[in-house]
């Protein structure tokens, strides 16, 4: 910061200041936390509202056992694309636009290996929405999330349209790091919810 | 950044086209100014005001007599269920985040929001909205299970047709615009502070703003999980709160309430902010307590959460979690005591000039003190048992929120009414307005408090005249009447002064904080100087300054706490898109009432309008990916 005298008024010359920045100096940073905080808190009120129920019931679960081997598959394949989203987003913070383009579309391609893996979870469900108070949730939960998948990937997509474009704007940058955040939070948020139905739901 | 990038930005030539022109229509519809789309909540929001009082003055007509014949018990329902809706979604949050709209940057130092364009679509989801529920009550398929929707009532059994999908869908209009609009508040006061406006210089109604941000992001989930499961209970089968397949009409109640207590506390923190701000600027002091009032501020927010059992002491709760809710109602009373003292501290001695603005604090400060000790008396499960679902409650949440967020918003209207629009308002027609609604609310609300000690119950189209609950109807009736007349003088004083009153100089009450700093109105965001603030109280004490090189289209980003300048980004181009994904929204919402495709296929066209909105206008610093590309590819070429 730079003072100029001659006046009362102090004044201050900010035109050195970068043009671009990263991370949590950023607002699209925030308004990507606030943004996960407001679907953790709808996801929290869901989980509680599961507990809430089971209260309610004699034997746990009240239908049909779930099936293990697809709820796993589906949660193992989320958590796989953990590694290129931490990967791109590191290359992206770091502005190394190949890497994080590279790491990109792997994660991209990983993400919709998971949605084909959370299609078929959906159909392994043993019973339907209509079935219970128990069913309804864990529809409506597994649903939740998956649009919650969906629209992480396709938000993926138009990224690396983005990046095959032959002139990227720097902030495409901060866009490609908010887009790992979110990641992140769509894929940690769903662990307690596989732990929830799967863990008691299987039957033994 | 590191050279490499550097220097290859400096290859890539940034275009610096000048922005199309467009015309006046697309420019009104595109803006991004804060202050017009503040304007626009708070008028919308007065409009929906008006139609809820409306409302509210057709029941009490109802009701002023036994056996009356005014609407039917069927209209009636409709009417009782609108009304609050209007007030607690259409009113009370989107006037109180459109003040914050306009004012939060203004008091900051900020040019404008942290992402303008979404407070656009933050405005047009909540118009479409609120005209989405007056069509549905015109075509007599209006919402009537109440505010709070209980189930069973509510469910598909009980409430078949389309009105209950009619509120839940309500619901998610304005919550997507309530949540939209508090991420951008809070990120304005974070990230877009004027160099110098630390944490502990906020004015206190940006704190006010802010905590209820925090508020609404924790809060409104609640309902939207609620209003979602209830729709799918009705429309394809789901029994979240189906009993006879093991859902629970009470996890609605814990659900609802869990949103419906802090709402309370997000309609009137932001009121409370005003009369700080008032308090200060008319006693011309600064306000004792600042440190013990923003703690207030967040110990009502954090406490707020852990109460909403209150509402359930009729449900037959465990004794020990009946108590803990009492406690905890009755602890919050604490917070707000405090700040009451801090404005009685603060205008003792002071000799504040009793104007217009003042006289609607002072109507606050007598009727919110009601307000919270009924509130006291409802925390005690004996008195709360007793007077469930009675006029009592009624009288109590009127008092509460009338007492809490209307009179100081009446105040901070008048006290800001020369900033947005240049003008003066008639001090004597405020005098007038202000009498007759303290004068009118108290005839009409009092008496409310002896018919529920008598039994009368909540929601009830008529009654028989043995009851002898006639007369003080009567009189609420009378006081409703006298209210609604207060209320349109305060209207015809704004419409008169819009056109005939004199014009306002930039600080017209001598008052401390930035938004006095510019002209009466203020000019467009990017004509805006950017200041350097020297104090909590900048126009009060310390020297303004100011910052040079950030051009017209840049903002300023500085850090959270101590408001130290980072770095500068550009200003996003107004355009049409957050208009066009508010209708196709739109669109998805009121087609899922019908059918879940809906869903899917709104979701492709929102998707749609959302990429074109995102896509980049190459008006920022870029890079050449291709060199760039093949520059990291092929490091041992570059190496030789």
């Amino acid at each position: 910061m730079t003072e100029h005298g001659g006046t009362l008024e102090p004044i201050v010359d900010l035109s050195a200041l970068p043009r671009h920045a990263m991370g949590a100096r950023t607002p699209l940073w925030w308004g990507t936390v606030l943004l996960i905080a407001i679907e953790s808190t709808c996801f929290a009120i869901l989980f509680t509202a599961y507990l809430y129920v089971r209260n309610d019931f004699q034997e746990w679960p009240p239908d049909e056992h779930l099936r293990a081997l697809p709820g796993a598959l589906s949660a193992a394949s989320l958590l796989l694309t953990i590694v290129p989203t931490w990967l791109y987003r590191a290359h992206a913070c770091a502005h190394r636009f190949a890497s994080m383009r590279r790491w990109l579309v792997i994660a991209t391609a990983l993400s919709f290996l998971a949605i084909l893996a959370r299609v078929w979870e959906i159909h392994a469900l043993p019973f339907s929405w209509t079935g219970s108070a128990y069913a309804s949730i864990v529809w409506m939960s597994t649903g939740m999330h998956t649009v919650e998948i969906v629209t992480g990937a396709v938000e993926s997509v138009f990224m690396c349209v983005l990046l095959f474009r032959p002139k990227m704007e720097l902030k495409t940058f901060e866009d490609v790091e908010a887009g790992a955040l979110f990641w992140f939070f769509s894929v940690f948020v769903w662990l307690p919810f596989a732990a929830l139905f799967y863990l008691e739901g299987v039957a033994r | 950044m590191n050279p490499a990038l550097e220097s290859t930005i400096g290859n890539a030539p940034v275009t610096r086209s000048e922005p199309r022109r467009h015309s006046a229509v697309y420019d009104w519809l595109a803006s991004t100014e804060h202050t017009a789309i503040g304007r626009r909540f708070i008028a919308t929001a007065l409009g929906f005001f008006v139609l809820g009082g409306i409302l509210a003055l057709i029941m009490r007509l109802q009701l002023a007599r036994p056996l009356l014949h005014v609407v039917g018990p069927d209209r009636y329902n409709q009417i009782f269920t609108t009304h609050g809706s209007t007030m607690m979604f259409l009113f009370a949050v989107p006037v109180m985040q459109g003040l914050g709209l306009y004012f939060v940057p203004l008091m900051v130092g900020a040019r404008n929001l942290a992402f303008p364009r979404l407070a656009n679509f933050a405005f047009w989801i909540y118009l479409f909205g609120g005209i989405f529920l007056y069509i549905a009550l015109l075509s007599n398929t209006g919402p009537d299970a109440g505010w709070f929707a209980y189930v069973p009532l509510s469910g598909p059994e009980h409430s078949p047709g389309k009105r209950v999908d009619v509120w839940a869908q309500l619901i998610t209009f304005t919550e997507l615009s309530a949540l939209s609009v508090a991420v951008n508040l809070i990120v304005t006061t974070f990230k877009h502070k004027a160099p110098g406006m630390s944490l502990d210089r906020l004015p206190i109604f940006v704190w006010g703003s802010l905590v209820t941000s925090f508020m609404v992001l924790f809060a409104m989930p609640a309902v939207i999980i609620a209003s979602t499961c209830l729709a799918l209970d009705r429309l394809v089968g789901t029994h979240f709160f189906n009993p006879a397949e093991g859902g629970d009409p009470l996890l609605w109640q814990h659900m609802f309430w869990f949103f419906g207590h802090p709402e309370v506390y997000i309609i009137f923190l932001p009121g409370l902010g005003m009369v700080s701000e008032i308090v200060v600027s008319t006693s011309k002091r600064t306000l004792v307590g600042y440190v013990p009032v923003v703690l207030a501020n967040v110990a009502t927010a954090v406490l707020a959460f852990g109460l909403w059992v209150h509402h359930m002491f009729a449900t037959g709760l465990p004794q020990l979690g009946a108590s803990f809710f009492t406690g905890a109602s009755i602890l919050i009373a604490i917070p707000t005591g405090v700040q009451f003292f801090c404005w009685i501290a603060t205008i003792w001695g002071s000799k504040p000039k009793i104007d217009a603005q003042f006289s609607f604090i002072l109507a606050f400060f007598a009727t919110f003190l009601i307000g919270g000790l009924t509130g006291v008396m409802l925390a005690a499960v004996p008195i709360n048992i007793q007077v469930h679902d009675t006029f009592f409650v009624v009288a109590h949440l009127h008092y509460v929120l009338i007492g809490g967020a209307v009179f100081p918003l009446l105040g901070g209207l008048t006290h800001w009414f020369p900033k947005l629009t240049g003008r003066m308002l008639s001090e004597r027609l405020g005098f007038l307005s202000s009498g007759f609604v303290f004068f009118g609310f108290n005839l009409a609300f009092f008496p409310q408090h002896l018919l529920g000690l008598r039994g009368m119950p909540r929601r009830i189209y008529t009654y028989l005249p043995e009851t002898e609950w006639g007369f003080w109807n009567l009189i609420s009736t009378i006081g409703a009447f006298l209210l609604a007349l207060g209320v349109l003088i305060f209207l015809i004083n704004a419409a008169r002064s819009l056109h005939k009153g004199p014009a306002a100089p930039a600080n017209p009450w001598g008052a401390e904080s930035l938004e006095w700093a510019v002209s009466s109105p203020p000019p467009p965001s990017a004509e805006r100087k950017i200041l350097l603030v020297p104090s909590r109280y900048p126009l009060w004490f310390g020297q303004l300054g100011r910052v040079v090189g950030v051009a017209r289209d840049e903002q300023l980003v500085t850090r959270v706490v101590d408001a130290e300048p980072d770095h500068v980004v550009k200003a996003p181009i107004p355009n049409l898109m957050p208009l066009v994904t508010a209708l196709a929204t739109a669109c998805l919402i009121v087609a899922c009432i019908f059918t879940p495709w809906g869903l899917p296929v709104g979701a492709v066209f929102v998707s749609a309008a959302l990429f074109v909105w995102f896509w980049p206008t190459d008006r920022e610093p870029a890079l050449d990916t291709e060199r760039r590309f093949r520059d990291e590819s092929e490091p041992k070429r570059v190496a030789t």
